[in-house]
């Protein structure tokens, strides 16, 4: 089996490695790194990739996404602002280095943290996602139900906002996507006679509108207090013993992050204070986290990047999002007419182990991009911020606009972008509301089957042992996750999750 | 000027009664679709119709829930983050400016076409969200949208209107 795995990545290479993948893949890499440093989001690139073939949208979009998070750390590093959420972690020891003069060794672990923790979540993507595609084809309508419900409910637990805020935004979420035609019956369904809902709203036009359009209006509160300096090449290289006190971390932290990884709605954030929880309390010298410790860098970078490779597993495998960056490739791949699930494999094996390839690749191109681009990435967060929205907004208008030719969408767009401010302002945490809509329709129409090949009963969502195994997991989660808040809360601290 | 957000609990009773209309919409637009023949096979009205009423009554919950807490002084219990931040009126401003920029844009975008609609937008926006001069506001504004125009069609190949102005105008 493994030399089967293998066998597929070569072939998955020699398509990586063609010059216009190459060229997607570092389009996609070099953009990542920007929106990982800028406030942008994924989906403002969405809309373009509908010109190109599936394999080179889902290269260059992937590109993004982990590209991100390899951005994310050089603002967290240079001026303790985290680009991504995930880089939060990463602040506080990244920028401790920066303060004692180490802000390029600061860096370059990060960078290679995220190297190694990126290629292992990919060999264990390899490894890990046909065997278990091949376990989930033998599954029903009624074991799919379960499946996507249970990982929608774990979302909900996993979630930073109240859970009555949160439930609200995965019913909403829910409702929104039964806007269109009935996929069953071919009935409308709350479309207002409109023929332009017919299709259902248009998830790029809510993606951008949600996530895209409502961050720059929430950045307007909130300015740079400091000019970030690019440090000198030379300055880049750690020392001997720097290196030395990365090695286990980043080790440590690839598993870390592709445990976390699998599990919908859990993710990077997690996975990045779980590592320094755990680095901190292995070190002989805890008392220097916080004071600028190698292991608090390179252990969450390392994380942050392991979880991306992870999070494919449930979307490749299971057609499941886990988090909203999954939920804007699933998008992706269905625009262009390829179903994530355990017949991808089967199906399009060229874009599978294209993508597990690429990844590979792309990793690489992060490194060799990233160390001596820092200096231009830091003249872009010099650009002040007034100047730079505009533009934002602007493509993301013609993103949208470019995809239907359709100004109606970009009403749409709008709408949902006053209505995620609004949400965001209210404490409410918006990403389920996006996983529930991608996921909305399938758990309708596997709920309706279900029901009519059980006659009514409902006992068949909870038979066979992937509902078992679903519905345990739920549980599992739920019991790990209010244990964890709970022991986080008696011990006077601030739960992360 | 600078001042504090002061009422963030009116925002939860405003979302919390905005969900509970929406909810009361999509369960009343539901209770006129076909249920299905019986409940072995549920029809396109049933899951619509539940999934409404379980956010009408969030909704209402979290509406109340945030008025409670506002009656007992809690306010700050329902706060988010970012009310607590010190913001000026003009950063305040700046978020509504963007949406009306955004709004008169879109309905722009095709009777003006992509240069004239792109070169009006970016003016005003680096004008009010920017804080720029004039003089560099235009020509920012016109380089930044040849420039888009020509990275968009010629490199991407992305269709972009003309605008019917420039079609009555010139063809």
């Amino acid at each position: 089996m493994i030399f089967d795995a293998f066998s597929h990545l070569y072939g998955g290479l020699v398509i990586a490695m063609q010059p216009k993948y190459l060229l997607f893949c570092l389009i996609g890499c070099f953009w990542g790194s920007i929106v990982g440093v800028l406030p942008a989001g994924m989906a403002l690139l969405l809309p373009l990739t509908y010109t190109l073939d599936p394999t080179g949208a889902i290269i260059m979009l992937s590109g993004i996404f982990y590209g991100a998070m390899y951005g994310g750390s050089t603002t967290s590093i240079l001026m303790r602002i985290p680009g991504e959420a995930a880089s939060v972690v990463t602040c506080i020891d990244g920028y401790e280095m920066a303060k004692k003069g180490r802000a390029g060794a600061a860096l370059t672990i990060a960078a290679l943290g995220s190297f190694f923790g990126g290629v292992a979540s990919v060999f264990g993507l390899m490894l890990l996602a046909p065997s278990l595609a091949n376990v989930m084809l033998a599954i029903g309508p009624a074991a799919e139900f379960t499946i996507l419900a249970a990982s929608l409910m774990i979302s909900v637990f996993a979630a930073t906002g109240a859970p009555l805020k949160t439930i609200s935004m995965v019913i909403l979420g829910l409702l929104l996507a039964m806007v269109g035609l009935d996929p069953l019956t071919a009935t409308p369904r709350f479309t207002f006679g409109n023929l332009e809902l017919s299709d259902g709203l248009n998830f790029a036009a809510m993606a951008i509108g949600l996530f895209g359009i409502s961050e720059i209006l929430m950045s307007f509160g909130q300015s740079l207090s400091e000019r970030p300096k690019a440090p000198k090449m030379r300055d880049m290289v750690p020392t001997k013993k720097e290196m030395k006190d990365s090695v286990m971390p980043s080790v440590r932290g690839s598993f870390i992050g592709f445990f976390f990884g699998i599990v919908p709605g859990v993710g990077h954030i997690v996975s990045t204070f779980a590592s320094y929880a755990v680095e901190k309390g292995l070190s002989k010298n805890p008392e220097e986290f916080g004071k600028g410790a190698v292991a608090g860098v390179a252990g969450p970078e390392t994380a942050n990047n392991a979880t991306t490779g992870a999070a494919m597993i449930p979307l490749l495998v299971l057609g499941i999002p886990a988090i909203p960056v999954t939920a804007v490739l699933l998008s992706a791949l269905t625009i262009h007419g390829v179903q994530p699930g355990p017949t991808m494999i089967t199906d399009h094996p060229q874009i599978f182990w294209g993508l597990i390839a690429s990844m590979m690749v792309g990793n690489l191109m992060l490194v060799l991009l990233n160390l001596p681009l820092v200096g231009l990435f830091v003249s872009m967060l010099r650009i002040p911020y007034g100047y730079l929205a505009p533009i934002i907004l602007l493509i993301s208008i013609i993103g949208v606009y470019s995809m239907k030719a359709s100004s109606f969408d970009l009403f749409v767009m709008i709408a949902f972008g006053i209505l995620g401010y609004g949400l965001r302002k209210g404490g409410f945490d918006i990403a389920p509301l996006l996983l529930a809509f991608v996921l909305g329709d399938r758990i309708e129409v596997n709920y309706r089957r279900a029901l009519t090949i059980s006659d009514g009963e409902y006992s068949i969502f909870l038979k066979g042992p992937a509902s078992q195994i679903a519905v345990t997991s739920v549980i599992v989660v739920t019991i790990a996750i209010l244990g964890y808040r709970h022991w986080k809360r008696r011990h006077g601290m601030q739960p992360v999750l | 000027m600078s001042e504090k957000i002061t009422q963030p609990g009116w925002l939860d009773v405003g979302i919390g009664a905005g969900l509970t209309a929406l909810g009361a919409y999509f369960t009343t637009a539901a209770w006129r679709m076909p249920a299905g023949p019986d409940p072995s096979a549920p029809g396109p009205g049933v899951a619509p119709g539940l999934l409404g009423l379980a956010l009408g009554i969030c909704g209402l919950f979290l509406a109340v829930q945030a008025i409670i807490a506002m009656r007992h002084s809690l306010a700050e219990a329902v706060v988010s983050d970012e009310s607590t931040i010190d913001v000026t009126a003009a950063m305040r401003r700046k978020p509504f400016i963007a949406i009306a920029l955004l709004t008169t844009s879109a309905f722009l975008l095709e009777p003006l076409g992509f240069m004239l609609s792109t070169f009006l937008f970016l003016l005003a926006g680096f004008i009010w969200l920017g804080n720029a001069r004039i003089y560099a506001a235009v020509s920012a504004a016109a380089i930044t949208s040849v420039s888009l125009w020509l990275f968009f069609t010629k490199l991407l190949g992305v269709g972009l209107p003309f605008g019917r102005l420039v079609e009555i105008l010139f063809y």
